[in-house]
C-alpha cells in the first residue's frame, strides 16, 4: 500500500522584490495512512508554506505532491476538487479564518454545497453530527463566530475541515493562540478525532513540547529544508543535528532546580544566510571549514533516522 | 521595605471588573512573575501601575504604592516622571510600539532626553551604549536602523534598551517574548535577567508560560478571573502548586523532558473556560473545579497565607 501523502523534492518560491526567496527548497517526506507527522522549526523556516503548498492554496515551483498514490502537483481546477475534499486545513486563528457574518451553519453548509454533498437534509444531518462530534452545543449552527471562546473557535475550526470528511488534516499551530487548559482540550479533541475517523495528521508546530506529546514522527525544518527527521521517541530522547538540540535546550523547563546546560544559540533564522555551505553554519556552535563550504544532505544515520549534518 | 505594594486594586470596565481587590508587593531586584490566562487581568494590573488604563475604565478602590508614593493621587505631569524613568513597560509586539518611521537611535535618544537634560549629541552616545548594553552587534552602525531592518528579537532588545535608559527601579515586562521563537526567548529573558542584576531594577514579568516562570521568576502570584488565587517563591511553587487552578494549569501543561505521548496518555484538561466565572457570587473558579463544595459557591475565599505562601482556597490544608 502506498502512503497517503508523498512529497518529492518540493520547491517553493516567493519573489520578494527582485530577489527569490526559497521558502521551501528541496523537501521530501512520506505520511502513512494513521500517522501523525509533526514539523516544527522557528518562524519563517518554511514550514507554514510547507503545509500550504501540499495543499495547493500556494504554487509549487518544482517536486510532486502525491496524494492516494495521484500526482495532484499541477492539476486544474476542476480535476483538483475531488483531491481538495480528502485535504483539509486547521488555521492558528479561527477566528480570523471565520466570516463573521456567516452563521455556523453557513459555513459548513458552504463546504457541503461546493463540493456538492448532499440534499437539504442530508447536509443538516451531517452539520448536526459534526457539532455534536467536535463538542459544541447543538444550538451552536444558529450562532455567529463572535459568541464563541477562543477555544470554541477552534473547534468550529475544527468541524469546517472535517464536514467533508477528509483522510489528511494540515493542521497549522492549532492551538498556540489557546491558552494551557483549553490547549489540553482541543489537542484531546484531535486524538480522539483521529482514532474515530483515521484521521492522518501534518502538524505544523513551533512548540516542541506540543509535538512531543503530539507526532508519531518528527521532521525538524530550517531555512526550507528539512534537517532531521526521527520517530517522536527517537528524536526526542537523542537528537542528532546541533540545531535540533538548540531548539531542545532552549525550551525552559516548568521544574526550577533544572538550569539549561548549554548557552542558547546565537542569532536568529535569516533568510540571507543561504550560501555554499551549511545553512546552520552562522549559528552553529560545532561549524568548522568544511561546513561553510560543503552543504550537508539529509542522510540515514540510524532506524527512520535522518540528519543533514556532517557529523551527526 | 518593598519597591511595589498594590492595595486592594479593583479595576473597572463597564459592564465587567476586570481586577478584585488585588494585593501583591514587589522587593528591590526582585522578579515576581504574574501568571494566568488571557483575560484574567493581568495586563490591566500591568498597565493600572503605569496609569496607562484606557478611558473607559476605572479604579474602583486600591492604593499603588511605588517607593512609599501612592502612584494614583499622582498628577498626570507627575507621573510623566515616573514613567519610563521610574518604572518602564516592555510589551509583547515590539513592532507596533517602534515608530516605524524614525531610527532606534533617535527614539532611545528621545527617552534619555524626555527625563535628562543632555545634548542630542550626548544621548546619541548614550543609545550607542544601551544598544551595545543589550548586545546588539555594531551597535554604532545599527543606531541609523529603522525597526523593519531588524528582526523581532532584536526590536525587543531595542525595547529594552528604551525601557532600561533611565536606570529604571522597576521594569514591567508584559509578555515580552510571547511573539518569539524559543531560541530567541532564552536569549531576551538571558538579557533581561543579566540586566536586573546589573542595573538592580526590579521586574514584574507577566506571562503565561510555567516554563519562562520557573527558569527567569523569584516569585509568582497565579491570577484567576481578576483575584491573585496563590502566591509563592518559585521552588516551593513548582514542588507543589497548592490552589486547584495552580495544580490544574500544572497538570494540563505538556512538558518537553516528560515521556509522554498521545498513545499512551490523555491529558489532563481543566473543563470548561473562564467565561463560566462571569455571574459567580462565590469562587471565580468553582464551576471548574474539581474539588468544589456547596460553600465555594457562597462568597469569594480571601488569599490566607500557608507559611511563606498564600492560597485562596478554603479547600487547601483544610
Amino acid at each position: 500500500m502506498t502512503a497517503l501523502l508523498s512529497v518529492r523534492d518540493l520547491h517553493t518560491r516567493y519573489a520578494v522584490g527582485k530577489q527569490v526567496l526559497r521558502a521551501v527548497d528541496g523537501v521530501s517526506f512520506e505520511l502513512e495512512r494513521g500517522e501523525t507527522v509533526g514539523l516544527v522549526g522557528e518562524s519563517g523556516c518554511g514550514k507554514s508554506t510547507l503545509g500550504k503548498t501540499i495543499l495547493r492554496l500556494v504554487p509549487s515551483a518544482d517536486g510532486a505532491i502525491v496524494l492516494d498514490g495521484a500526482d495532484i502537483t499541477r492539476l486544474g481546477d476542476s480535476a483538483m476538487a475531488p483531491h481538495r475534499r480528502r485535504m483539509q486545513m486547521i488555521f492558528q486563528d479561527p477566528f480570523g479564518s471565520l466570516n463573521p457574518r456567516q452563521t455556523i451553519r453557513t459555513v459548513l453548509d458552504t463546504a457541503l454545497k461546493v463540493h456538492r454533498l448532499g440534499d437539504r437534509p442530508e447536509r443538516e444531518q451531517r452539520m448536526r453530527e459534526i457539532v455534536a462530534k467536535v463538542g459544541l452545543p447543538a444550538d451552536a449552527l444558529d450562532r455567529y463566530p463572535h459568541e464563541f471562546s477562543g477555544g470554541q473557535r477552534q473547534r468550529i475550526g475544527i468541524a469546517r475541515a472535517l464536514i467533508l470528511r477528509p483522510a489528511l488534516i494540515v493542521c497549522d499551530e492549532p492551538v498556540s493562540a489557546l491558552d494551557v487548559s483549553i490547549q489540553a482540550q482541543i489537542l484531546n479533541l484531535l486524538v480522539e478525532l483521529k482514532r474515530d475517523l483515521g484521521l492522518s495528521y501534518l502538524f505544523i508546530s513551533h512548540d516542541l513540547s506540543v509535538v512531543r506529546y503530539f507526532a508519531d514522527r518528527v521532521l525538524v525544518m530550517y531555512l526550507g529544508r528539512i534537517v532531521e527527521s526521527a520517530p517522536h521517541g527517537t528524536l526526542f530522547r537523542n537528537p542528532r543535528h546541533p540545531y535540533t538540540k538548540a531548539l531542545f535546550a532552549a525550551v525552559p523547563s516548568a521544574d526550577p532546580t533544572h538550569k539549561r546546560s548549554a548557552p542558547p544559540i546565537k542569532g536568529e533564522l535569516a533568510t540571507t544566510d543561504i550560501s555554499a555551505g551549511c545553512r546552520f553554519y552562522s549559528r552553529c556552535p560545532a561549524a568548522t571549514e568544511r561546513c561553510r563550504a560543503e552543504e550537508p544532505l539529509l542522510r540515514p544515520i540510524g532506524e527512520g533516522h535522518h540528519a543533514a549534518c556532517h557529523f551527526a | 521595605m518593598s519597591l511595589l505594594e498594590v492595595e486592594k486594586l479593583t479595576v473597572a470596565f463597564p459592564g465587567q471588573v476586570a481586577v478584585r481587590e488585588t494585593s501583591f508587593a514587589i522587593a528591590p531586584g526582585e522578579t515576581l512573575a504574574l501568571v494566568g490566562e488571557s483575560g484574567c487581568g493581568k495586563s490591566v494590573t500591568a498597565f493600572s501601575v503605569m496609569r496607562l488604563l484606557p478611558p473607559n475604565a476605572t479604579v474602583a478602590s486600591g492604593r499603588i504604592l511605588f517607593d512609599g508614593t501612592d502612584l494614583l493621587a499622582l498628577s498626570p505631569a507627575e507621573m510623566r516622571e515616573v514613567r519610563g524613568k521610574k518604572i518602564s513597560l516592555i510589551q509583547q509586539e515590539p513592532m507596533t510600539s517602534l515608530n516605524p518611521v524614525l531610527s532606534i537611535g533617535l527614539q532611545i535618544s528621545e527617552v534619555v532626553r524626555r527625563h535628562e537634560k543632555v545634548s542630542r549629541k550626548a544621548a546619541r552616545a548614550r543609545a550607542v551604549e544601551l544598544l551595545d548594553l543589550v548586545s546588539i552587534p555594531d551597535a554604532h552602525r545599527r543606531v541609523e536602523d529603522y525597526p523593519h531592518n531588524l528582526s523581532g528579537g532584536m526590536r525587543q532588545r531595542v525595547m529594552i534598551a528604551m525601557a532600561v535608559a533611565c536606570h529604571p527601579k522597576l521594569l514591567i515586562a508584559d509578555e515580552p517574548t510571547t511573539a518569539l521563537d524559543v531560541t530567541t526567548q532564552a536569549q531576551v529573558l538571558d538579557l533581561l535577567d543579566d540586566l536586573r542584576h546589573r542595573l538592580g531594577m526590579a521586574v514584574l514579568l507577566i506571562t503565561h508560560d510555567l516554563g519562562v516562570v520557573a527558569q527567569w521568576a523569584d516569585r509568582i502570584s497565579v491570577m484567576y478571573a481578576g483575584r491573585i488565587v496563590e502566591q509563592a517563591a518559585i521552588k516551593p511553587f513548582f514542588a507543589e502548586p497548592l490552589h486547584p487552578y495552580s495544580r490544574g494549569l500544572m497538570g494540563a501543561r505538556v512538558d518537553v523532558d516528560a515521556d509522554e505521548h498521545y498513545s499512551l496518555n490523555r491529558l489532563s484538561e481543566i473543563p470548561g473556560s473562564v467565561g463560566s466565572a462571569a455571574g459567580e457570587t462565590g469562587c471565580s473558579f468553582a464551576p471548574r473545579c474539581p474539588i468544589v463544595v456547596p460553600g465555594c459557591r457562597l462568597a469569594p475565599p480571601p488569599l490566607i497565607a500557608h507559611g511563606e505562601r498564600a492560597v485562596a482556597c478554603p479547600r487547601v490544608g483544610a
